[in-house]
């Protein structure tokens, strides 16, 4: 198979099994493998978003491996099985994987398959795949991570296996990205590149911070389950379209701001506005 | 959970064994380790020592051989293991292994934030927010976190009141669980 991107993850049902196929996104919804999956918040968001920037730019819609998983880890085993048996035969130049339970001993065996690619993808984490990318002391294999502030602190601790055991002198450190970033960077604990989503958002190359967005700000984004989903989705999709990473960053981390900002987010929103509004903000930025 | 008859006489056997066998060892210790399969059954059975009174137990992070990224263990005084391991036995909550530990184990944050918003509150732990309305109390968004019961936990929270919303203890399965339940039961604590 030969497909420009590939999103792994899992989505909150008992009723899906695994399901690896073409997705589509509309009417505030993920439509694959004939299942219809809301998008609230997770892999969901974060495939309907780079499902709107494929339709935008008239791209191959992303191939998607998911599972369902309400926390008990099936699904999240399913993903990690099927990437496992199929990625050394499959062709693709971007690899997004995001929510799933940590597991390092199926997350080390991903990686052995990847090693088996005849083209190495770009690697791209988020959520529960970071966190076990980090865990595995193999982030730099890796090519992007996409944390908020919290999760770098964790990223920043070479000791927490997960961002519940960060410690409380790197939590208290969050006012202070750029620290967190250096140190992070310094432990070998990240990628070559990081996204750090927040209040300002930072984009950093081996420990350099390259871009900083912060306007608009919106405050009311933080709260909203799903808004980090979506940065992620829409810089997969740029990434594979042809931005560099740094680039795809750039116009995710805005573009999520300004849709915010179209669509008068409230705390209270659900994070479909923002996707809906992806293209309205791409004809503005781009 | 794994509560099946040979697992569970193997685990007994080996804390028998264990405080027969080292007794040197085990009071240099002074405290286990009770390991589990999956975070969700670490909750339920701090949950059984706990209502049974046994308030020096504490979860932390497993030692590194033992962990996979997503794991809880409890703590507990080894000379209370007898009393222990009883009181799980009698609610099924037989641990998969325990461990002696010398080491200083690494803790789950307890540190909460708050921020406010016109008429909503969010409180965050680590990397975990639950926000509600200020007049309500109803929760209105869930965010943060990467396990995979985030997205779950947030249908069944998301538009019930902090009173009656079911516990991510209750509901979750993982870290990310655990940590929201720290958030969530700060906010019921502070404005319920």
């Amino acid at each position: 198979m030969n497909t420009s991107l590939i999103i792994a993850g899992t989505v909150p049902s008992e009723n899906i099994s695994l399901i690896a196929d073409t997705a589509s996104y509309y009417d505030n919804a993920v439509h694959i493998g004939g299942e219809t999956i809301p998008v609230n918040r997770g892999t969901a968001a974060m495939i309907g978003a780079a499902c709107s920037i494929a339709c935008f730019f008239n791209d191959p819609m992303p191939f998607c491996i998911i599972g369902g998983d309400i926390g008990k880890r099936s699904g999240s085993r399913q993903v990690y099985r099927y990437m496992i048996k199929h990625l050394p035969k499959i062709e693709t130049g971007v690899l997004g994987l995001h929510y799933i339970v940590p597991d390092i001993g199926l997350h080390n065996q991903v990686l052995t398959a990847v090693r088996k690619m005849s083209t190495k993808p770009l690697l791209i984490a988020d959520a529960g795949y970071m966190y076990v990318a980090k865990a595995s002391g193999q982030a730099p294999f890796y090519d992007l991570f996409m944390p908020d502030l919290g999760e770098t602190a964790f990223l920043a601790d070479e000791k927490a296996s997960h961002p519940a055991y960060t410690r409380g002198f790197l939590t208290r450190l969050e006012n202070d990205p750029l620290e967190l970033i250096r140190q992070a960077s310094s432990h070998g604990t990240v990628p070559k590149h990081l996204c750090v989503k927040g209040r300002t958002d930072y984009i950093s190359v081996d420990g350099e911070i390259v871009s900083t967005i912060d306007r608009p700000c919106i405050e009311e984004l933080e709260p909203i389950g799903g808004t980090g989903d979506t940065i992620t989705g829409m810089t997969v999709g740029l990434v594979s379209h042809g931005f560099t990473i740094p680039e795809a960053c750039k116009i995710a981390c805005r573009a999520n701001r300004e849709a915010g900002a179209l669509t008068n987010i409230s705390p209270a929103d659900q994070i479909h506005s923002i996707i809906n509004a992806i293209p309205a903000v791409l004809e503005k930025l781009l | 959970m794994y509560t099946g008859p040979f697992k569970k006489m193997n685990v007994l056997a080996k804390a028998r064994d264990l405080f027969k066998s080292q007794p040197g060892t085990v009071l240099d210790a002074e405290r286990g380790l009770l390991l589990y399969e999956s975070v969700n059954d670490v909750i339920q059975a701090e949950s059984v020592l706990k209502n049974n009174g046994f308030d020096d137990i504490r979860v932390v992070a497993p030692p590194p051989e033992y962990r996979k990224g997503c794991d809880l263990s409890i703590e507990f005084p080894i000379i209370e293991h007898i009393s222990v391991l009883r009181s799980l036995e009698q609610q099924d909550c037989v641990p998969m292994d325990l461990i002696i530990t010398g080491d200083e184990n690494m803790l789950p944050t307890e540190i909460c934030t708050v921020k406010e918003f016109n008429r909503h509150i969010m409180v965050r732990a680590a990397n975990m927010k639950i926000t509600f309305e200020k007049d309500t109390l109803r929760i209105v968004n869930i965010s943060g976190g990467g396990c995979s019961d985030v997205p779950y936990m947030a249908t069944k929270m998301i538009g019930q009141n902090l009173h009656d919303a079911p516990s991510p203890r209750e509901c979750g399965f993982t870290l990310c669980a655990y940590t929201l339940a720290i958030a969530f039961e700060h906010a019921r604590k502070q404005y319920v």
